[in-house]
């Protein structure tokens, strides 16, 4: 095989390669037109300071919600959404977890208070700026540091309200947008749960 | 001296008039409330509904309060996904009307809480209206009922 030969075999490769690669690209798994499925993943830091993944409730529904302890109104409603749709659902295996965006102000300790204000059985979860970026990330939940008076300290986290269904494998079910009455939630958990 | 005393007392106990110029009583704050924010929140939100029955536009422009080290007046509103809380430079009240502060909207945001708020207590407000007027307001802490079926959306 002489030196052209090869050039032109290795050309050839080349543009076969670039076409696998294209055709890859241009063939999604997921219609463009359809939300891509939610990756639910999360590895967070729990009110005791160990890990705490998604994997850890397995068997267990997961009721999440991505917020923030300087929140004075749209989190509160939210938790207390929750924790009354956990309450109805007593009896049923269903985790309530409360992720923050404002890992900074929002310790362990600060969590821990929050959470059991309204409802004990719910684990407050936060961690670094890096572990808290990455589970929203994967939850698609965007959020953003404002400043909003004077005092940079006294800053708010724009973010993506609601709650979010997994299911007892750990995958996305649904989301519940903010304002959902828990009366509806619990109904639907219900619904999921029986039919298993 | 005595009934001096006792004159300023009373208008003291009388919070929740603003007087215009002509003596008549322009605006009221009707079911104000402050919500229990949980033991570890630095912050906390107070509603009500401020009534104009004059015949002018109000706008209030600050809060005060001695229970916070700051009162700022904020709105809500959901913007790419997300609900956002801004502050605002002021609230109107038209001539005739209202203004709601609600949960999920307007509200006077409690920053730096000296104390925790248990239910039952009451955190006095000082709305201050441009032009000069101000309105005193005792806002009993409450604490919050979950989302009622058929609540509205926000």
């Amino acid at each position: 095989m002489n030196r052209r030969e090869w050039g032109r075999r290795l050309l050839g490769a080349a543009l076969l390669a670039y076409t696998a690669l294209a055709q890859a690209t241009e063939t999604p798994v997921w219609a463009l037109d359809e939300p891509m499925p939610l990756r639910a993943r999360y590895l967070l830091v729990g009110p005791d300071g160990g890990a705490v993944s998604d994997e850890d409730f397995r068997g267990r529904f997961q009721l999440i919600t991505f917020g923030y302890t300087f929140c004075p109104d749209i989190c509160p409603t939210t938790l207390l959404d929750m924790a009354e749709a956990l309450r109805q659902l007593d009896g049923l295996p269903v985790q309530g977890l409360f992720v923050t965006v404002d890992p900074q102000r929002d310790t362990r300790e600060v969590l821990k208070t929050y959470t059991a204000y309204f409802d004990p059985r719910i684990l407050g979860l936060g961690g670094s700026p890096e572990l808290v970026a990455r589970a929203a990330a994967n939850f698609r939940v965007r959020y953003a540091r404002v400043e909003t008076g004077p005092d940079p300290e006294n800053y708010a986290v724009d973010h993506a309200a609601g709650l979010y269904l997994l299911d007892k494998d750990g995958l996305f079910l649904r989301k519940f947008a903010y304002g959902t009455p828990p009366a509806q939630i619990a109904a639907e958990i219900r619904a999921y749960a029986s039919g298993e | 001296m005595r009934l001096r005393h006792l004159i300023l007392s009373l208008l003291l106990a009388l919070p929740l008039l603003a007087w215009a110029a002509d003596g008549t009583a322009t605006i009221t704050a009707d079911a104000p409330y402050v919500r229990q924010p949980p033991p570890s929140a630095r912050a906390a939100g107070a509603f009500m509904t401020l009534r104009n029955t004059g015949q002018t536009a109000l706008r209030l422009v600050a809060a005060s309060t001695p229970a916070a080290g700051t009162a700022e007046l904020h709105t809500h509103h959901e913007e790419d996904g997300m609900m956002k809380m801004r502050r605002v430079e002021a609230i109107d009240i038209p001539a005739g009307g209202e203004a709601v502060l609600r949960p999920g909207g307007l509200h006077v945001m409690l920053i730096d809480l000296h104390a925790p708020l248990a239910e039952g207590d009451s955190v006095p407000l000082t709305l201050h209206f441009d032009g000069g007027a101000s309105l005193r307001v005792d806002a009993p802490v409450r604490r919050q009922i979950p989302t009622a079926d058929h609540a509205p959306r926000h």
